[in-house]
């Protein structure tokens, strides 16, 4: 076989290059899935504070038995070290204290589930205005995601800024199939301190998020994340925040109001968006994301058919044509 | 100017690439069944008629028989699973087989055996989306026609009863070894090739593409990635060519 150097030169760069794009195209996928890759957190150096939130929810009862339309003062997300506790501050009508054995409460003004009684049948509307109690509320606080893991990618770190938890306004649904939601808006209000000698940057996104809910209000302007949680975009906010000088003003804190709207118009429930765990086989699959068959899922085998054709029409030419 | 290969010679090496490709996608499955180790949690799906016998999975439809997350749990709604015809095991490649009245079960730890009757067949464009509450029903979604992406079959299967599961089956995942039958088909069919490919002159280029791509799918099954990046290619270039 005479083969000069440059034709296997040309053979070997042929593949390589080709080889190289096909991983280098898987890798970004890799990469991508990355995105959800949450380091261990230590401490934050800014805060989030004075967290408030006016909900207004139209719910109707599609039992023939009343119902009642609850809401408690604790809430944990998808969160470590984050639960937040709140204080009703208001309510539209006037919620009634709940006979509670889960969340009973001590003072019927601090704690204690309150609700609203949904006659069968009936679609009510209620809004109520919360408040966030020690941490998120008068003390500077931060989430950490549960699936934050130690890493050593030194110096390159994942850190994509602080954190967001979420929650199906519609679970609802779940909980109580007798009551059936009909909207849901959520206006919160927060602030971010720097607790730092120093200005510091970076990310910061909205504390509590609303799956499959569309930011319809937000100041400053919120970027989108969409890659966090299926179905939304989380709102986030790119600031800088000068160093504290032993007084929160306005140079070293900045508020941030964002409003999301239940449901996302035109968005029946199809599947394709998801990413949850079912409970069956959660511990093969922990801490992945699902794919998700869509338009483009499955490769037509055309191209494989013509890929045989090709190797036989070359050994075919080869050996009679030539 | 003498263009260093023959054109039937260049043929083969694009044709052993193309195909290299689509066999990558099913070592990479081969290498992500083996990984992922079957427990006492796995769901099965059981349909006896066409031979179906699968674990289901809630990471990819690229791993077998895939659980639509947002739908319901087997018995308490619409229950959707999503398998390929071809590549990724297959695991749906007879679904067109199926006829009104089989049974299909879904052996579902901590629920029970769930069995469902065939009711329907449908057909519909591959950008359908089908709704998630259509009360106590199972659908098995899988490609059509066969080695295409333009449509999606349907099969509805309406819920019959559910009954104690006497035992799960996990069973030893022995599918690694199938990777290696597809690298060594690879291997020696190039080598073949190679042996008794008439340009003499060329048959070295076919060794060094057999050796080059069987060093691919190796590295790929010790290593594997996720193969949506290569399916995206594939299928753009199926499409270029409208085939």
């Amino acid at each position: 076989m005479n083969l000069s150097k440059n034709t296997i030169i040309i053979i070997i760069s042929l593949f390589a290059i080709i080889g190289a794009f096909t991983f280098a195209d898987s890798l970004s996928t890799v990469s991508a899935d990355d995105n959800s890759t949450w380091v261990a957190f230590n401490t934050s150096n800014v805060g989030l504070g004075d967290l408030m939130a006016t909900i207004t929810v139209t719910i109707k009862n599609t039992a023939s038995v009343p119902e009642y339309f609850k809401i408690s003062q604790v809430y944990t997300g998808s969160i470590t070290n984050g639960t937040i506790n709140w204080t009703v501050n208001s309510t539209n009508p006037t919620a009634e204290y709940m006979i509670d054995n889960t969340n009973p409460g001590n003072s019927p003004t601090t704690t204690g589930d309150l609700g609203w009684q949904i006659a069968p049948g009936q679609t009510k509307t209620v809004s109520f205005v919360l408040h966030a109690n020690g941490g998120m509320g008068e003390i500077p606080y931060y989430l950490t995601n549960e699936n934050a893991v130690n890493n050593t990618y030194w110096p390159l770190i994942p850190d994509m800024g602080l954190s967001a938890s979420w929650f199906d306004p519609d679970e609802i649904q779940t909980l109580n199939p007798n009551l059936q939601l009909e909207s849901w808006c959520g206006t919160f209000t927060f602030g971010a301190v720097n607790g730092a000698d120093y200005p510091v940057s970076g990310i910061i996104r909205g504390p509590v998020i609303p799956t499959d809910s569309n930011l319809i209000y937000s100041d400053p302007k919120a970027f989108l994340d969409t890659g966090s949680v299926a179905g939304t975009g989380v709102a986030l906010w790119n600031v800088t925040l000068g160093p504290y000088d032993g007084a929160i003003d306005s140079s070293d804190s900045e508020f941030f109001k964002y409003t999301y709207k239940w449901p996302i118009p035109n968005k029946g429930p199809v599947f394709g968006t998801g990413s949850s765990v079912f409970a069956a086989a959660g511990n093969q699959t922990n801490n992945t994301t699902s794919t998700v068959p869509n338009q483009n899922t499955g490769i037509p085998m055309g191209l494989l058919g013509l890929a045989a054709a090709m190797v036989g029409a070359g050994v075919a030419y080869a050996k009679f044509l030539r | 100017m003498k263009f260093p290969i023959k054109l039937p010679t260049l043929f083969i090496l694009v044709g052993m690439f193309i195909i290299s490709l689509y066999l990558l996608i099913e070592v990479d499955y081969y290498s992500y069944s083996a990984t992922i180790s079957d427990s006492n949690d796995t769901p099965y799906v059981v349909i006896p008629s066409i031979g179906v016998n699968e674990s289901i999975n809630n990471k990819s439809i690229d791993y077998g028989v895939y659980y639509e997350p947002l739908s319901s749990l087997p018995g308490e709604g619409t229950v959707i699973l999503f398998g390929h015809r071809t590549l990724h095991g297959s695991p749906f490649l007879n679904l067109n087989e199926l006829q009104s009245g089989d049974n299909v079960y879904l052996e579902w730890p901590g629920i029970g055996n769930v069995e469902y009757t065939v009711s329907n067949t449908t057909i519909v464009d591959a950008s359908y989306q089908i709704p998630l509450y259509q009360g106590n029903t199972l659908f098995l979604i899988t490609c059509y026609p066969i080695s295409s992406d333009t449509q999606r079959m349907i099969i509805g299967s309406k819920y019959d009863n559910t009954t104690p599961l006497q035992s799960t089956q996990s069973k030893p995942n022995s599918q690694s070894s199938d990777a290696f039958l597809i690298i060594a088909g690879l291997f020696g069919g190039g080598m073949l090739l190679s042996k008794f490919y008439p340009v003499k002159q060329d048959k070295i280029l076919i060794v060094i593409a057999t050796i080059a791509l069987t060093v691919l799918l190796i590295y790929a099954y010790f290593f594997p990635v996720p193969t949506d990046g290569i399916e995206s290619l594939l299928t753009n270039i199926n499409n270029f060519f409208s085939l």
